[in-house]
């Protein structure tokens, strides 16, 4: 941005008067538009002025050439309209176009009649001198020639269009006031008609009047035509017209004139008498009444003379308006010129005021900080403008307490640098110490390094480890949990077992009463059978005998022998069913015997069984408890194990870290060692340097 | 009575000394007895087994497998006696057991085998057979001749 470029190389005084500059911009714009109104009014009333003072002889001229006209058609020494000769006339007549020469150059070139104008306008024969010309060859004419009457026709209306040419000139319409409007309708068009007309009037009647046939019938048509006219064109528009500015001209905002109604009123009563009076003749010769030709004359130039009159009066009231009017312009000019200029020094002034409450401070600040660029801080802010409320009390502030913090730091700074000469010293000695020092550390870097890719290394191996040992111990941990179900399993059957090896315990020992009891009756039985036995066995011995004896009795004793062989038979039976019995009881006893050993047997490894199941379930109670610790500590254990694997791969991290770091320590070990004498040499500089800031520090002022 | 004629119809009284089943002529027996308290004597040969009495008789006893040049007869429940009467005296042959008396038949009846030693060769008669077995038959003369020589 250029401008905010251009505006940052102002001073706040230059930005202050281009804000002011800028703001006056708008205010001359309106001031000039205002101005050039008034200016321009001003000279539309001026020119209206000159357009009046043109118009004025031209009016009269009008009035003169009819006067000629009238006084040369009668033909009579004097005129009929002014009472005087035709030549006296026609001398005014040559006066007035003199004077009219005389005023064109300078008025008439005012209001649009120099021959350049003209000529643009295509009007080059309204110019003085060519009208003039015209009025020469009127006058040489004869009265009686032809064209006499409408030459001096032409004549009049050339007049009449100048006079009309004047008062458009002059820019009237332009006139926010309507009183000066109707004023120049009267003298720039209604008067010159109405002249014209009654010039016409009078040509025509007047020598009629002389007649001794009287008045034909389409001359009193003709007449009343122009009684008509005159009454409704001209009378009434010039009375109406009078009324009409009077009432305007009172109403008028600025510039009203105080003398146009008393100036023009008897004027206007005269002409009012005058034109009812020839209306009045006129009125009757249409209806036939003859009247005196003489009062009929002296009616018309009563009529011309009021008519006249009347004009110029309005002429020179109107210019009266006109003044009145460029004098309140003119004031009004004044006042604006004056009211913009009081509020132009007033916006000014407290331009004045701001600049100088903002520049002045900040020059004086500005000085001071001048001063403390330059290394005087002794001075201090003045306290009017630190007591002040507006952003220079603020800044004043700030700066005064910048000052005290500075020079509180300078004397620090100063107390810090001869600190700093003395601690060169010691860096010197140091620098030293730091160069052998820093080999020492190189070397034992490389020890360190050496032993931390081993710790990294371990650290790997160990984090492996305990990474498989996390893993073991979670199985571990499924295993005793699993076992800790299964003991509790087994905890309920050795209880169930112990139960029933007691009961089967119960059930041997009654087992081995009934087996016992069995075994004695068998060993009854046994007594019993070896009885028979017994009996059986001498039976069959008592038998034999027989038989021996029947066998030594000979034939005698043969039936002797089937008995004994029969007893013997029985006794044979008797012994073979009694060992059959003798036999069974013995299998009896012996498996009563091996019944009791085996129950025996039974019991005793019941008691075992029973005895071992009382154990196991003591024992596993003790394992379920153990089982519990186990698993608690288990627990704990994974815990740990975890928390140590944690702790392996930090301290792998960390030793890694070691390692690399102890890289950069040897390093920048080297580096040092390398430097030591460039610290040296820099404490050196250093020692130089603190000399210098004492120096410097000595040269602010406190 | 004649001990070398047997009548037609023989009786056998069979007893057993081991595994060895002998026959004696059930004529010459006079009872048979158990084996009940037997009072030793002194000095006699090992063949006396001792003295019993017989409802008032001694009767001598004899081990009968001693004589037959065998094991000493068994001294058990099954131990029998047969008493013989010899001239007035009484003889007890001891036995293991006693077999039945049975009916001789002389058709079986075979000599000795020739391997029997002579000592004891003359207290057989010889051998016979009775159901499926084979009996060895002893001479009660030479069996009590023997015994008193």
């Amino acid at each position: 941005m250029p401008l905010s470029r251009l505006f940052e190389r102002l001073t706040i005084g230059q930005k202050t008067w281009a804000s002011l500059a800028l703001f006056c911009l708008p205010l001359g714009v309106l001031f000039y538009f205002n101005l050039d109104q008034l200016s321009a009014n001003i000279v539309f009333a001026t020119q209206e002025i000159a357009g009046n003072r043109y118009q004025r002889p031209l009016v009269q001229l009008v009035r003169a050439v009819a006067d000629y006209q009238t006084a040369s058609q009668t033909g009579a020494q004097t005129a009929l309209q002014n009472g005087q000769p035709a030549t006296a006339n026609a001398a005014a007549v040559d006066a007035l176009f003199q004077q009219l020469r005389h005023l064109e150059p300078t008025v008439g070139a005012q209001v649009g009649f120099d021959p350049a104008a003209l000529r643009v306008a295509k009007l080059e024969p309204l110019g003085a001198a060519p009208v003039e010309v015209k009025w020469q060859a009127l006058r040489s004419a004869a009265p009686t020639a032809k064209s006499w009457e409408a030459d001096g026709d032409s004549l009049m209306s050339d007049l009449r269009t100048m006079i009309g040419r004047a008062g458009d000139l002059s820019n009237l319409t332009l006139d926010p006031e309507m009183d000066s409007y109707y004023l120049a309708d009267v003298t720039s068009v209604v008067t010159a008609q109405a002249l014209h007309r009654l010039r016409n009037a009078s040509l025509f009647v007047l020598p009629r009047l002389r007649q001794t046939t009287g008045l034909s019938a389409a001359d009193r048509t003709q007449i009343a035509i122009y009684a008509a006219t005159i009454k409704e064109s001209d009378y009434d528009r010039l009375t109406g017209d009078l009324d009409t500015a009077f009432r305007e001209n009172a109403k008028a905002a600025r510039g009203a004139s105080p003398t146009l109604r008393p100036a023009l009123t008897p004027l206007k009563a005269r002409y009012e008498q005058a034109l009812p009076a020839l209306l009045a003749h006129l009125q009757a010769l249409a209806e036939g009444k003859p009247q005196r030709s003489e009062d009929v004359r002296q009616s018309f130039a009563a009529a011309g003379q009021a008519t006249l009159e009347l004009s110029q009066s309005t002429v020179t009231e109107l210019d009266r308006v006109l003044e009145a009017r460029i004098d309140a312009y003119a004031n009004y000019r004044w006042r604006l010129i004056a009211g913009t200029g009081i509020a132009l020094a007033i916006a000014t002034f407290f331009f004045w005021l701001v600049v100088g409450t903002i520049a002045g401070p900040l020059r004086t600040v500005v000085a001071q900080l001048a001063q403390v660029a330059q290394g005087d801080l002794s001075g201090d802010v003045p306290p009017g403008f630190q007591a002040r409320g507006d952003e220079i009390g603020q800044l004043s502030r700030s700066l005064q307490t910048m000052l005290v913090a500075l020079r509180a730091m300078v004397e620090d700074i100063s107390v810090g640098v001869r600190r700093l000469s003395h601690s060169s010293a010691g860096l010197l000695s140091a620098s030293g110490t730091l160069t052998s020092g820093s080999s020492d550390t190189s070397l034992k870097a490389h020890t360190v390094a050496a032993a931390a890719e081993q710790m990294s290394a371990n650290v790997g191996f160990v984090s492996a480890g305990m990474s498989e040992a996390a893993d073991n111990l979670a199985q571990v941990t499924a295993a005793t949990t699993e076992m800790t179900a299964s003991i509790g399993e087994i905890a309920v059957s050795s209880e169930q077992a112990r139960r029933i090896t007691a009961q089967a315990s119960q059930q041997a020992l009654e087992v081995t009463k009934q087996i016992q009891l069995l075994g004695q009756a068998a060993r009854e039985i046994g007594r019993v059978t070896e009885t028979i036995t017994e009996i059986s066995s001498q039976t069959n011995l008592l038998a034999l005998n027989a038989t021996i004896e029947a066998a030594r009795a000979g034939a005698a004793g043969k039936g002797f022998a089937v008995v004994a062989n029969e007893i013997k038979a029985l006794a044979q039976q008797t012994a073979a069913a009694t060992e059959d019995i003798r036999q069974r009881i013995t299998g009896v006893q012996q498996s009563t015997a091996a019944g009791i050993g085996n129950v025996e047997g039974v019991s005793q490894v019941i008691s075992e069984v029973s005895h071992l199941v009382t154990t196991i379930a003591a024992a596993i109670e003790e394992q379920a408890t153990a089982t519990k610790g186990i698993s608690v500590n288990l627990g704990h254990a994974s815990h740990g194990v975890q928390e140590a694997n944690s702790r392996v791969a930090e301290s792998s991290l960390a030793s890694s870290e070691i390692a690399r770091d102890i890289v950069v320590v040897d390093q920048a070990a080297r580096q040092m060692a390398g430097t030591g004498d460039q610290m040296r040499s820099s404490a050196t500089e250093l020692a130089a340097v603190a000399e210098k800031l004492e120096l410097a520090a000595g040269r602010f002022r406190i | 009575m004649n001990a070398t004629q047997p009548e037609i119809t023989t009786l056998l009284a069979t007893f057993f000394l081991g595994e060895s089943a002998f026959a004696l002529n059930a004529g010459v027996v006079q009872e048979v007895i158990r084996l009940d308290a037997v009072t030793p004597v002194r000095h006699s040969p090992p063949e006396v087994a001792g003295v019993i009495n017989l409802r008032g008789r001694i009767v001598t006893l004899l081990d009968t497998g001693l004589i037959l040049g065998a094991q000493p007869a068994r001294r058990d429940r099954d131990s029998r006696i047969l008493v013989m009467e010899d001239r007035g005296e009484f003889l007890g042959l001891l036995v293991d057991r006693m077999g039945e008396v049975i009916e001789a038949e002389p058709e079986t009846s075979a000599p000795l085998p020739a391997n029997i030693p002579p000592a004891q060769a003359r207290f057989f008669s010889g051998v016979c057979r009775s159901g499926g077995r084979v009996l060895t038959l002893l001479n009660p003369v030479e069996l009590l001749n023997g015994v008193r020589s």
